[in-house]
């Protein structure tokens, strides 16, 4: 008897047979020039897509009907969970996140192979087998080996219940983005290594490749964002990234990543640095299966593991299998990605993007070395070094710190050379606004490394104003604009020279907000007895008392804190909690009671209570919120980039095959 | 939710009731500023990636209690450090010492990094040499 | 050229049959796979599973097994017993108000020494006497929506 959840399987199974032959299809329609199968092997992706969201439904659905007789949801959900915690209860276990995976590939790959259909056919043709590959392994560890949607030998009568480090809004977003985010890489990467096959890495390939690049960039930033927005609200250490190293192996691709984003515009502008982006784009797409592999093997025990089935081993073999396979086919073809100029000037813009990508790349180095030294070291026989925080800070502190400088100076820079005295000239304002808030800085708080840092960002801030004012101001000459209108047609006319200032403004504001909440964040832990008072910073607090209240499956310990302000008659109320759930007594979860001023946060997490008093971690931390607002910022920067241009899209169609 | 608790009055006799649903010790430790930035260069040794400040386990209330008691006796920063390092052994550091193992961490990103970039100015300078003989 | 293409429609028609055979072959295997495997503690004791191969056992909790290991319930020492065979299981984690003597449970977790340690446990009333893996078997063919 076939039940309905057995659909899902069914889907998932057809979908594997399918991609093999959509992935053979596809090869043999760009090796013989036929366009039939290249219009079946589209068509075949596209049915996955359908397929997939329809398995992806059958198990929404189980979850919302509460059939118990399913392991995974009797696992991972509960007859007391809100409806809304089946988006969190879909990808929290190795299945579902596989399947969520899967899923999400399969419609950005059709929607993405429907965009670009009449593309140049060899690279759609390629791209097509290659995205069916890695959806095939996906698919295959699915099938074989972690199956959603298996029966138990009976029904239960009740789940187990959501892990409840997830039952939390950012939970519900984070990890869904930040598997999107990892996702998103195999669709450039599709296209890089059809560009290697087809021997095509020009112009053509650049534009095809430029937009699936700016999507996953832009899912991964969000996803990690999101990651740290949650950590602040529900760690309580009054941070946002802890080096810890499920953060920094899901940081590593992003920086490869970024670093990629720089160098195809050199490829573009000034045909080099080639095989320095494939190799970029190759390691990205390499590092986000590396990083899923980490997270899902168990070698890293944390609250990312996914313990329930043992797909470690196949991540690997497929990480080491993709990696070595793209590393022979880049050394073969390294012959014709000879480039066309050479780097003649240090001052030229395409040095800027070298040193850039330099940096992005040490930085991934050694956040790489740092997170898997722990490992080397105790396998080397000797005991095993932790590498904390400490060292990322002083290592990567002083690296990001010239990224920020170098992305003041490099919009001045021109392509192939810069005459020296206008560049000296342009920098003049920048450099004099930098020196003055550095001595301000130092003047003040006499902190050399904040001053620095502060200072680096006005004067980023000062060259991005001053590009944006003197596009404006020629264009106010030579049209009938004021300065607003000028402003915003820079953004229609080149959209992405500015719309790339923007996301830099983004992350100058972003970078100000890092440096103020972690320089100047002032903190006191104190072990209150009820009804005392005690003050930080200009706030008076007062802890009132505590109380518990029960709820369906959790029960809330909540303390009382009544705030105000110097100055000010209004009180506001402070509610720090701890939150136990009824099947997961031994993890407990915080809501830390943030008030977010202006200017600066403040935080409360609740550590301990007692019967006569209760201790409180304290924080406040100025400028934070410009870390959210700058990555909100970063992304409507990205969608102004996206909006569709006005010039036709030459590039989309191409000369298509007999 | 919100205002389900302040119409609350909180007194001293719920504090009592609060307490029956802690299964776990409560950490009423409050740890002063200087205590605090020491115990951040201290690695939990049952947690991944957590020191003993942002950790919940039961041996990092132990040992943070410890730091506030070295603190309150006097001790410098060093010397607390190797007190715990003597307890629990290297990995209890969250700053990889610089000597020994430890400087495997430090040095290697600077070697490599260097290397690469000493490689790709050789490369460039070949290639640089080789356009200016073709021309 | 009638040629080529006529060529070219037989290769397709073996290609669709291909993918015909292939899903029906995949949708039989599912029959298989929907159901989870949860081994009796006789198939456990016999069956040759590596301590670091991750399994899954079903059966009822040997009345008067269940010894807490720590004081607060979180750790729990139990047997799991169907018909004459028993194994000693070990669980980390809450258990639900049901789990007690005579409940049904199904654990996932390692085997070895002799011990299981389970790191999830589901757990129901028994509805009939039948032993569990006769309950396995009907189950199998009462699933229907």
């Amino acid at each position: 008897m076939i039940s309905f959840t057995d659909f899902g399987y069914i889907f998932l199974a057809s979908s594997l047979v399918i991609a093999v032959y959509a992935s053979i299809a596809s090869l043999v329609s760009v090796r013989s020039k036929n366009a039939y199968l290249r219009t079946h092997a589209l068509v075949s992706m596209y049915l996955i897509a359908l397929l997939m969201v329809l398995a992806a439904s059958v198990l929404v659905y189980s979850f919302i009907n509460q059939d118990f007789g399913l392991r995974y949801v009797t696992m991972h959900s509960n007859t007391s969970m809100p409806l809304y915690y089946t988006i969190a209860a879909f990808y929290s276990g190795q299945e579902g996140s596989l399947l969520y995976w899967s899923t999400t590939l399969s419609i950005l790959t059709a929607i993405t192979l429907f965009i670009y259909r009449n593309a140049n056919y060899k690279i759609i043709g390629y791209s097509t087998t290659i995205l069916a590959v890695v959806f095939i392994f996906f698919v295959y560890v699915l099938v074989f080996h972690a199956n959603p949607f298996e029966r138990l030998p009976m029904d239960m009568p009740d789940g187990q219940g959501l892990n409840p480090l997830l039952r939390d809004p950012g939970m519900l977003v984070h990890p869904p983005l930040l598997l999107a985010g990892y996702m998103s890489w195999t669709l450039p990467f599709a296209f890089g290594i059809a560009g290697l096959l087809s021997n095509d890495i020009g112009i053509r390939w650049i534009q095809l490749i430029r937009k699936p690049t700016l999507v996953a960039w832009g899912l991964q930033t969000g996803g990690l964002v999101l990651g740290g927005w949650w950590a602040y609200h529900v760690l309580g250490w009054g941070g946002y990234w802890g080096w810890d190293p499920v953060e920094n192996v899901a940081f590593l691709p992003w920086l490869t990543g970024t670093a990629f984003l720089h160098s195809i515009m050199v490829v573009e502008r000034r045909k080099k640095l080639q095989l320095w982006s494939i190799s970029l784009l190759i390691a990205t797409f390499s590092l986000s299966i590396f990083g899923t592999f980490i997270v899902r093997s168990g070698i890293l025990s944390s609250v990312h593991n996914f313990a329930e089935s043992d797909v470690g081993h196949y991540f690997l073999a497929f990480f080491a299998t993709s990696l070595a396979a793209s590393i022979s086919l880049v050394i073969i073809k390294s012959k014709s990605l000879t480039d066309v100029t050479t780097f003649e000037s240090a001052t030229a813009r395409e040095s800027g993007f070298l040193i850039n990508n330099i940096i992005f790349v040490s930085i991934a180095f050694a956040t790489f070395w740092g997170t898997i030294y722990p490992m080397i070291s105790e396998a080397l026989g000797n005991q095993r070094i932790t590498v904390g925080a400490p060292f990322y800070e002083k290592v990567n502190g002083p690296l990001f710190l010239i990224l920020l400088f170098l992305m003041g100076i490099g919009p001045l820079l021109n392509w192939s050379n810069t005459n020296r005295k206008i560049l000296l000239q342009k920098l003049q304002i920048p450099i004099s606004v930098f020196t003055i808030c550095l001595l301000i800085g130092i003047g003040f708080s006499g902190d050399i490394v904040l001053s620095l840092g502060f200072s680096a960002c006005s004067f980023v801030f000062t060259t991005i104003v001053y590009e944006y004012f003197t596009g404006a101001k020629i264009r106010t000459r030579t049209s009938s604009e004021n300065y607003f209108h000028a402003v915003s047609s820079l953004l229609k006319v080149d959209r992405r020279k500015y719309g790339g200032y923007l996301v830099h403004l983004s992350v100058v504001i972003l970078a100000i907000g890092i440096i103020g909440s972690s320089g100047l964040q002032t903190h006191k832990e104190i072990n209150m007895p009820i009804n005392s008072t005690t003050t930080i910073g200009e706030y008076t607090l007062e802890y009132t008392g505590s109380a518990t209240i029960e709820k369906a499956d959790h029960t809330i310990l909540a303390s009382q804190i009544v705030v105000s302000r110097d100055n000010r008659a209004s009180t506001r109320e402070m509610l720090p909690q701890t939150i136990y759930y009824d099947n997961f007594e031994t993890q407990p979860t915080s809501r830390v009671a943030i008030i977010p001023f202006m200017k600066e946060d403040l935080y409360i997490f609740q550590s301990g209570v007692d019967a006569n008093s209760a201790t409180f971690a304290i924080f406040i931390n100025p400028l934070v919120n410009l870390v959210w607002v700058g990555s909100s910022l970063m992304i409507v920067a990205l969608m102004i980039i996206f909006w569709p241009a006005s010039d036709k899209r030459k590039y989309e169609t191409d000369s298509r095959s007999s | 939710m919100v205002v389900l608790l302040s119409s609350f009055m909180f007194t001293s006799a719920l504090n009592a009731a609060a307490l029956e649903t802690d299964p776990l010790q409560p950490n009423m430790i409050a740890l002063t500023n200087e205590a605090r930035s020491i115990a951040l260069k201290l690695q939990c040794p049952v947690c991944d990636g957590q020191s003993i400040v942002e950790s919940q386990a039961a041996v990092s209330v132990q040992m943070k209690q410890k730091v506030q008691e070295l603190v309150d006796q006097g001790k410098s920063e060093q010397e607390i450090l190797n007190f715990f390092e003597e307890r629990y052994g290297m990995m209890v550091l969250r700053e990889p010492p610089y000597s020994g193992f430890g400087l495997g961490a430090w040095l290697i990103p600077p070697i490599v990094i260097g290397s690469i970039v000493i490689w790709f100015s050789f490369i460039l300078r070949r290639k640089n040499q080789q356009y200016k003989d073709q021309q | 050229m009638s040629g080529p293409i006529k060529k070219f429609n037989k290769r397709l028609l073996i290609g669709i049959l291909v993918i015909i055979i292939s899903t029906i072959y995949l949708i039989t295997l599912s029959l298989d796979a929907a159901s989870a495997i949860y081994m009796t503690p006789s198939e456990l004791i016999s069956s040759s599973t590596k301590p670091e191969e991750r399994v899954r056992l079903g059966g009822m909790v040997q009345p008067g097994s269940i010894l807490q290991q720590s004081d607060n319930k979180l750790e729990i020492e139990f047997t799991v017993e169907e018909n004459d065979s028993r194994v000693l299981v070990e669980y980390i984690g809450a258990t639900p108000d049901i789990f007690g003597d005579n409940a049904i449970v199904f654990v996932e977790g390692y085997y070895s020494n002799e011990i299981f340690s389970a790191d999830t446990l589901l757990t129901r009333h028994p509805d009939t006497m039948e032993p569990l893996s006769q309950e396995i078997i009907d189950s199998d063919s009462n699933d229907s929506y």
